[in-house]
């Protein structure tokens, strides 16, 4: 009995990763509608860089210099084609460059939060919010299972590639529909299982209940999420402020 | 038609199939406007196809009010998250509350009232998509100018984006959902069906 309770209240995260889950969702929101405005490349390193120590400060290390290192790359490749004009490759490789500068960001702080957040903190933080079941359920489901979707789609590759089927390219892009078919009815299949399963252990252990919820860990926003909130906002806005003046458009690669 | 309510088991699944048919219509947009503003003024359609065999197993799941509704709300969410348009959001949560409508004020929820509703649905995330770069020109082209992206590939949407061409790509929008939701029927019938899953009147 000792032996559990000591397992429970031991929190393996610690640092900023310990901040309430609503404070988290907030801040990957403003970080996506800042990362929307943000252009220029010494702004979106500064804002790479911060995230990374942010991220850092909780459980994240590995990951944000992972994340850091493949940002660099492809801001450095970025900028390089556009100097190195090869007509057509050029236009293609600027607005994939583009898109997936903006979403770097979004995704470090998205998997760390995903990493780093128990779904039934979450659970328990969005009821708290006052958000009605219909929205807090789904959404709780939905970023429980984004990265088992990506499990169960290797598995049901490799199956396939056992059997021969579909295992060419050649043979997927001759037949589109069918390659659809293959892939996305297994993942179904899966999909109403797990449902099935996920719902008869949810509902066993409460998951409709109406009344208030209590938490083991502690639920709370208070100064130190506010502070951090406000941090964020003002960073952020800083950031798209410094955008407008002539620091967003020094290129940092020549 | 009792019971009505949606339980702790139809949110798991909405929540489950959001996700993937998220995942789905990320992948393709991805690589369609990497590929030039031709395709990437196409993406809604060619989405519309994979995800409507996941929306008609979702709509024949859980047939009851409200499915659409938070299936657009999380998608909307997740666009917002992701940096998309504003305007994305906006009409994913007006496409599933109207869609809601349209199939909840009959009783008997059919085949055809699931593929008319995926198609409207289809039909309005289309215009969401693609309707900005023609009305809300100035403030579109500001923003995706701004992003970095090169000067050509933003002409090359103006110019696609006529008023005849945006009907012609909302036409497609809805009729790519139509035979989307015809392609999930079958595969319904094909699969699940006959595995005894869901039951489609």
């Amino acid at each position: 009995m000792e032996y559990i309770t000591e397992l429970i209240e031991k929190n393996i995260f610690c640092g900023t990763a310990v901040l309430d889950p609503r404070c988290k969702f907030l801040m990957l929101i403003f970080i996506g509608l800042a990362s929307y405005f943000i252009n220029g490349d010494l702004t979106g390193i500064l804002l790479m860089a911060v995230l990374g120590i942010f991220i850092s400060g909780g459980n994240g290390m590995k990951w944000a210099i992972k994340m850091m290192a493949v940002y660099l790359l492809i801001s450095f490749l970025n900028t390089l084609l556009r100097y190195v004009a090869i007509h057509g490759l050029s236009v293609i490789m600027s607005v994939f460059g583009v898109t997936v500068l903006k979403i770097i960001p979004i995704v470090m702080a998205g998997r760390w939060i995903l990493r780093t957040t128990c779904m039934d903190d979450l659970m328990v933080s969005l009821e708290r919010a006052k958000m009605p079941q219909s929205v807090t359920i789904p959404m709780v489901v939905m970023f429980r299972y984004i990265p088992t979707l990506g499990i169960e789609y290797r598995m049901i590759r490799n199956t396939m590639q056992i059997r021969g089927i579909c295992d060419t390219f050649w043979k997927k892009l001759l037949h589109p529909l069918t390659t659809i078919e293959y892939i996305l009815i297994p993942l179904l299949m899966r999909c109403l299982k797990v449902t099935d399963e996920l719902a008869a252990s949810g509902t066993t252990r409460g998951l409709e209940r109406v009344n208030k919820r209590y938490a083991l860990h502690v639920v709370h926003f208070g100064m130190k999420e506010y502070a951090v909130m406000a941090g964020t906002v003002l960073f952020l806005g800083g950031m798209v402020f410094l955008d407008q003046t002539s620091i967003g458009t020094i290129s940092l690669w020549r | 038609m009792n019971n009505q309510k949606l339980n702790a088991k139809d949110f798991i699944l909405t929540g489950v199939l959001t996700a993937l048919m998220w995942i789905i219509c990320m992948i393709i947009s991805m690589v369609m406007s990497v590929l030039g503003p031709v395709t990437m003024v196409f993406y809604p359609p060619v989405v519309a196809i994979p995800n409507g065999i996941v929306m008609m197993l979702l709509l024949a799941k859980v047939p009851k009010r409200g499915v659409l509704t938070i299936c657009g709300v999380i998608q909307g969410l997740l666009f917002l998250v992701v940096g998309a348009f504003w305007f994305i959001p906006i009409a994913l949560v007006l496409g599933g509350v109207i869609c809601d409508f349209l199939i909840m004020s009959r009783k008997e929820i059919t085949a055809k009232s699931m593929i008319a509703a995926y198609a409207i649905f289809n039909g309005i995330f289309t215009f969401g998509a693609i309707g900005p770069i023609k009305f809300l020109r100035t403030a579109y082209v500001a923003a995706t100018a701004k992003n970095g992206v090169g000067q050509e590939y933003i002409d090359g949407l103006i110019s696609i984006t006529s008023v005849p061409m945006l009907i012609v790509i909302i036409a497609a929008g809805l009729l790519a959902g139509w035979l989307g939701g015809l392609l999930g029927q079958k595969m319904l019938r094909k699969h699940f069906i006959k595995a005894g899953l869901v039951s489609v009147k």
